[in-house]
């Protein structure tokens, strides 16, 4: 019970961060930065302190209604006092769907940044990418029984969840779409948040190909709960958000620290993350078709490949992430330029690591100038 | 100068007040299921609440709502004694809320009707969800109300110091925000509870 | 940063208001002494959606806020009342 407590508690954080962000972004923008004059990333982040704000809640009179039923026996998810299981898990899913667009919004807006950055080309469809944003928030709030098909949940609603479950993919593939025109005819710097930036697109979209083979209620049914179900989690998460991360913190590390890293080195953290994550993932698709079922730790015979494959892929994934760690806390590199990559937006303008206060002026935008005007 | 910004104190309330009503709006979620599934039970165990009772602190509420947004304009115009007076009616009704809660909540205890008593648990599965949601919801309602009351308390000791003036008034806007939420939380709870006889 | 001009809201409009909201209390209460059978509970939502609109017009200023504080208000009533229509989808016609 204390534990369940404390996550209502930690439900306040995602709260009060979401709660900040919006009312930030609609009142201390710099001058001349009307709302389509933003970055793209704090777009994403637009988006999602709106699902932190509008979902969490739920979760937290989840939370409470649990206590409620340890504590007092109001049991409105216990049968034997008449209350309905089903029931807890729409409650559990209409937030805990959502959540997973927290994660993948903010990826996507890293993804979003860099792209044209490494490209010296403006972002393809800003508007677009944009919107889809706010569209993946909204849509993404109404999908959440789509975990539920195998719980005897009524049969229209099962459609109708499969049919939202299949428009959340539009404004996603949207983006894809965007990153990859953003590349064409571009002047390309293959820098390591590049190469991580391309690497979470193609990952991203075998995750997102396949969670529309989940999002499919008669093929959900075949592989409900098999290593399916894990592999593709994992290539949204970890391949996407992760990478994502990755890419980010190679981004960003220059104006974090003051300090370059060494290229060489993070090129191949980047080649054995990139292929011990497929090695370790991409088999357990084969299997979990195959009918290995997950949050299982023994196997039948048939699936011994599949899961020593899985076996040295992590191998290989834990030697590229201590490579990346290594890389990283050797502050022995170069010192940093203001701006390292030519980007546009503000951050590069002011000396790395940032001064205290960070703009000596309010920096301002012209009239016709964009975040993404390269020469 | 500090940097003031009342648009965005008051945006940050609002969205706040929003994450209260969703909170509130996955209790009668609960509600709106259960009272599908026990159609019948709501209807007989709505009949043991006091309707009277509840009426009475309807009108509370909306009493203590309307002083509430009255202290507003009395800060406005800068008439710091009657926003002072109109703050005490409002905490006043909150009161009477209270005591009316205590008779309801002491008369059902001292029949033995309590979440998790021996009586609940032997009553049919409808009733057990009809009072569970009962005893939740207007707990939770009530904590609310507690809540309110104490920032209200806060904000009438800073109008009498003079912090909340006729320049600087978010904070009474932002507090009287939360206690309209109370109420308006109520106004639904009311007649779903206590009117579906 | 208080250039937005004020707009106070005379004590005569909440005393309307409050007596609206005392009638439409009454008029609910009274309802129920009719027996209507399914339209009870539909007429008592009813009048207390009028009395939250009136609340939220009134009492907590939207009527006088920018539109972007209707506009996020719609909004999030429209999620919410999404979500229950999607979850009685599933409850409803099982």
């Amino acid at each position: 019970m204390a534990a369940v407590f404390g996550a209502f508690v930690l439900g306040f954080s995602s709260i009060l961060t979401g709660l900040n962000f919006i009312v930030t972004m609609h009142r201390m923008r710099a001058p001349g930065m009307t709302f389509f004059k933003m970055p793209l990333f704090p777009w994403a982040l637009y988006a999602t302190a709106w699902i932190q704000v509008l979902a969490t809640p739920i979760v937290g009179i989840t939370l409470l209604m649990i206590i409620a039923e340890r504590w007092l026996r109001i049991g409105f998810f216990d049968p034997s006092l008449g209350g309905d299981p089903i029931l807890y898990q729409h409650l559990f899913w209409i937030y805990s769907h959502p959540a997973v667009y927290i994660m993948i919004l903010p990826a996507m807006g890293v993804i979003t940044e860099i792209i044209p950055t490494f490209s010296q080309r403006r972002i393809f469809g800003y508007k677009a990418i944009a919107i889809s944003s706010l569209a993946i928030a909204l849509v993404g709030y109404f999908v959440w029984a789509h975990h539920m098909y195998t719980s005897g949940m009524s049969t229209t609603a099962r459609w109708i969840f499969s049919l939202l479950t299949f428009l959340v993919a539009v404004p996603s593939a949207i983006k894809v779409f965007n990153w990859v025109s953003t590349m064409y005819k571009g002047s390309i710097q293959m820098a390591p948040p590049f190469l991580f930036a391309v690497g979470f697109i193609f990952l991203f979209m075998i995750g997102g190909m396949t969670g529309l083979s989940l999002g499919a209620l008669a093929t959900n049914i075949h592989v409900h709960d098999t290593a399916y179900v894990v592999a593709h989690f994992h290539y949204i998460v970890f391949g996407g958000v992760g990478f994502a991360f990755f890419a980010a913190v190679y981004y960003w590390y220059p104006k974090m620290f003051g300090r370059m890293y060494n290229f060489k080195m993070a090129n191949w953290s980047f080649v054995f993350l990139f292929a011990g994550f497929n090695l370790l993932y991409f088999p357990q698709f084969v299997i979990g078709i195959m009918g290995m079922p997950r949050r299982y730790f023994d196997y039948l015979p048939q699936f011994t490949f599949g899961h020593q494959l899985s076996f040295f892929g992590a191998l290989l994934l834990v030697i590229g992430i201590v490579i990346m760690l290594i890389t990283l806390a050797s502050k022995k590199g170069a010192k940093a330029p203001d701006n390292p990559w030519g980007g546009r937006t503000f951050e590069w303008q002011i000396p790395s690591p940032p001064p205290v206060e960070n703009f000596e002026v309010m920096p301002e935008l012209k009239e016709n100038e964009g975040p993404y005007d390269y020469k | 100068m500090e940097h003031r910004d009342d648009i965005g104190a008051k945006l940050g309330m609002w969205i706040f007040i929003f994450t209260e009503i969703l909170l509130f709006g996955g209790l009668f979620l609960v509600y709106a299921i259960m009272r599908n599934r026990y159609s019948v039970e709501f209807h007989q165990c709505a009949h043991h609440l006091n309707a009277f009772i509840g009426t009475v602190n309807t009108i509370a509420l909306l009493v203590s709502s309307a002083s509430v947004a009255m202290s507003i304009t009395a800060v406005q115009k800068g008439d710091k004694k009657t926003a002072v007076i109109l703050l005490f009616v409002t905490l006043l009704c909150a009161a009477v809320f209270m005591v009316n809660k205590y008779f309801e909540w002491g008369h059902k205890f001292s029949i033995g009707l309590y979440p998790g008593s021996q009586l609940m648990l032997t009553l049919n599965h409808g009733s057990i969800m009809f009072f569970s949601l009962y005893f939740f919801m207007t707990g939770l309602h009530m904590f609310h109300l507690i809540v309110g009351g104490i920032i209200l308390t806060i904000v009438a000791i800073k109008v009498q110091r003079g912090a909340v003036n006729a320049g600087s008034y978010v904070l009474l806007e932002n507090g009287g925000l939360y206690w309209h939420l109370v109420d308006l939380i109520w106004i639904f709870l009311f007649p779903l509870l206590y009117l579906i006889t | 940063m208080q250039t937005e001009s004020v707009h106070i809201t005379p004590y005569r409009t909440y005393a309307w208001v409050l007596i609206a909201l005392m009638t439409l209390t009454l008029i609910t209460v009274t309802v129920t002494w009719i027996n209507l059978s399914a339209l009870t509970v539909a007429i008592a939502l009813i009048i207390a959606t009028v009395k939250a609109y009136i609340v939220l017009t009134y009492f907590m200023h939207l009527k006088f806020e920018s539109s972007l504080f209707r506009v996020f208000v719609a909004m999030v009533l429209m999620i919410y009342v999404l979500v229950i229509l999607f979850t009685l989808s599933d409850y409803l016609l099982r």
